[in-house]
């Protein structure tokens, strides 16, 4: 997963039940509403990473996930002059209760960020309760600036996380192209697995990323570029199975698969997936012991078929 | 034209003669163009009920095909099981939308409520994933008699061993007032086989056995991510739903081992995949060679992640499951509650009331 994406993949977590680290947000009482959500404010708008919302208290928590140690001050001002009923119709969240709606920002980032941001914070002005992960933990910074229900939710202000975050949205358009390269590959063998001739980069892009489509279109457009870049780079160093046609006019690239695994008998299909495995240059692994070896203990008895 | 009563009627429950079961999951939109297309037109005979086909797969071979599930359709035969299976097994492998059932060991353990257990087999295989000084790497037990699988329920009371004790195959006995008596044998891979008295208890037997399979793919199904703009002029905003399933193993495992067991392309796994470990957690972009589908997989020492996306297949969660706890660790267990009571859960109540001999 992409290091920047940390954060927002750590916050999103909070709500997802049943998962490896504990769903605080979730126990109380948030659940996701909304993913990269433009909320109209006193000078502009901002943009939230993610928006939860807690039904119980009309309570909006728009969480502001940085990839890095830079703080956009202005955007920091915005933060601080959000109408919660603005928040709630750009959410599209369907209020339950009659209690008035209410909103908090939140910012998260790595923890060798942190002090960075809390010098934006300052120079901008404002101040945010600081959601921060470092080693195996989320540590709340600035307790006293997080609302009730935020503070309850987070208790003593440390979440330990029992493994990493989950990986909703493991790259975007932002991500180094080595960083998509491992999923445009096992898209393009999944393709091989269904013996396609071709799949266009717009279509490949989908399939690896269908979060794209909520990131925008600009954001878009990019990642379909960086996966064609990738493609491209797939085909130079395996160009026995496949072929990469970049966008010409109103064209899309297509990735053209040459040959597939599935051509071959059983026992050679493995090897052809397995080989397709391996990166180019890859040292050779310890092998592991071989499942064809003999059962010892076959060659004492006969073998039952174990065919009713 | 022939019709469900002859096929019925035709079926044999005999001793001599049992009727075999394989049980397919199909993913299809038009399920008689796929038989045809699958099975060769000309081998395809169509009969009066809309759900039921004759199929001659050749001189010795033929089979009855229910697709009245249509997602999981049952193959009935009398024909052996050297020509039926081999046959099946052919057209399985070649298909992406074909896969069989993979029945959780749970899912074979409580099989029909007070049944009497006539014969059990387990098969433990996990030499290639264990350390050498491991108790149990290779544990293969068959018994019959009366209760055969308190054995192994006796054998799993034992920590060394508990995560050792699949159920692969297993034998009882059922009998009904109305029914009559019958025979029935099973396996994890949904492969019946049939003798006694009543052709229709065996029907309706199959159908309980898959409709509690078919609960739990489904209810993993419904854990599948799902990503959804708010609009669909382009801009950024939406919804996500669903959340990674969570399989959570009994004892740690050798990372290494176990990722080169289940990511290597081989069967049963059939996952392709090239992990990338940091700080003792492999991070997996896995493809299900068996349904040509990406799966995203998360994998420490005592638990595995899997991300089903939106119109992702359940059967590879239940597959990745039932190869696991016969490979690697049969005392795993699902993190979400729902799940796990359908991972584990107990043959439900019926309408009529059952009784064992």
């Amino acid at each position: 997963m992409d290091e920047r994406l940390l954060p927002v993949n750590a916050a999103a977590g909070l709500v997802l039940r049943n998962d490896i680290c504990p769903a605080v947000l979730a126990d109380a009482g948030f659940r996701l509403v909304g993913v990269e959500v433009s909320v109209v404010c006193g000078h502009g708008r901002v943009t939230a990473d993610l928006v939860f919302f807690a039904d119980d208290v009309s309570h909006l928590l728009l969480c502001e996930a940085k990839a890095g140690a830079h703080l956009d001050e202005d955007q920091a001002r915005r933060y601080s002059d959000i109408d919660p009923m603005n928040a709630v119709d750009a959410s599209r969240v369907t209020i339950t209760k009659r209690v008035r709606p209410t909103v908090e920002a939140i910012y998260v980032c790595l923890e060798r960020h942190a002090e960075s941001i809390r010098r934006g914070f300052a120079s901008a002005g404002v101040e945010y309760p600081l959601l921060v992960l470092g080693g195996d933990k989320l540590t709340l910074v600035g307790v006293e600036l997080a609302s009730d229900h935020l503070r309850w939710a987070l208790g003593s202000g440390t979440v330990e996380l029992k493994g990493p975050p989950p990986r909703l949205i493991p790259f975007d358009h932002e991500s180094d192209e080595s960083i998509i390269e491992p999923f445009v590959k096992a898209q393009l063998v999944a393709e091989l697995s269904n013996r396609r001739p071709s799949v266009s980069v717009p279509m490949l892009t989908e399939r690896i990323a269908p979060y794209a489509a909520v990131l925008g279109r600009s954001a878009r457009r990019v990642l379909i570029r960086k996966v064609g870049n990738v493609c491209r780079s797939i085909a130079r160093g395996d160009s026995d199975t496949f072929v990469y046609q970049p966008p010409a006019g109103n064209d899309d690239g297509v990735m053209h698969l040459r040959r597939t695994p599935e051509d071959n008998d059983p026992r050679g299909r493995t090897q052809a997936y397995q080989a397709l495995a391996r990166r180019p240059g890859s040292r050779t692994r310890v092998p592991p012991p071989d499942p064809r070896q003999p059962d010892l203990f076959s060659e004492l008895d006969v073998e039952d078929d174990g065919q009713w | 034209m022939i019709s469900r009563a002859d096929m019925i009627d035709r079926l044999s429950s005999s001793a001599t003669a049992p009727t075999k079961t394989y049980v397919v999951e199909v993913h299809t939109d038009e399920p008689g163009d796929y038989l045809r297309d699958a099975l060769g037109s000309q081998n395809v005979e169509e009969t009066a009920d809309a759900y039921l086909y004759r199929v001659h797969a050749g001189p010795n071979l033929s089979f009855w095909v229910d697709q009245l599930d249509e997602r999981f359709w049952n193959f009935h035969t009398q024909d052996p099981v050297r020509d039926a299976l081999p046959y099946l097994k052919s057209i399985v492998d070649e298909r992406r939308e074909l896969d069989w059932m993979w029945l959780p060991s749970a899912h074979l353990r409580h099989i029909w409520p007070g049944a009497t257990t006539r014969r059990v087999r387990t098969e433990f295989h996990a030499r290639d994933v264990l350390d050498e000084d491991s108790y149990s790497s290779d544990l293969s037990v068959r018994l019959s008699g009366r209760d055969a699988d308190q054995l192994l329920d006796y054998i799993a009371e034992n920590d060394k061993y508990r995560s050792a004790v699949p159920f692969d195959s297993v034998q009882i006995r059922l009998s009904d007032p109305e029914l009559g008596c019958i025979d029935e044998a099973l396996n994890r891979s949904g492969r019946f086989a049939v003798s006694g008295e009543s052709i229709e208890f065996h029907l309706q037997f199959v159908r309980s056995i898959v409709n509690r399979y078919k609960g739990f793919v489904e209810a993993c199904e419904r854990r599948a991510i799902e990503w959804r703009p708010f609009s669909d002029d382009g801009d950024p905003g939406g919804l996500m739903n669903g959340a990674p399933i969570v399989i959570d193993f009994s004892k740690s495992a050798n990372l290494s081992r176990l990722l080169d067991a289940v990511f290597s392309s081989r069967y049963p796994y059939r996952l392709w995949g090239t992990p990338v470990i940091v700080d003792a957690v492999a991070y997996v972009e896995a493809v299900d060679l068996h349904v040509g589908r990406r799966v995203r997989v998360d994998v420490g020492s005592r638990w595995l992640r899997v991300y089903l996306e939106q119109g992702g297949c359940g059967n590879t969660v239940a597959r990745l499951i039932s190869n696991l706890q016969t490979r690697f660790d049969s005392a795993l267990s699902l993190r979400d509650p729902e799940l796990q009571a359908a991972l584990s859960a107990h043959a439900g109540s019926r309408s009529r009331t059952m009784s064992s001999d």
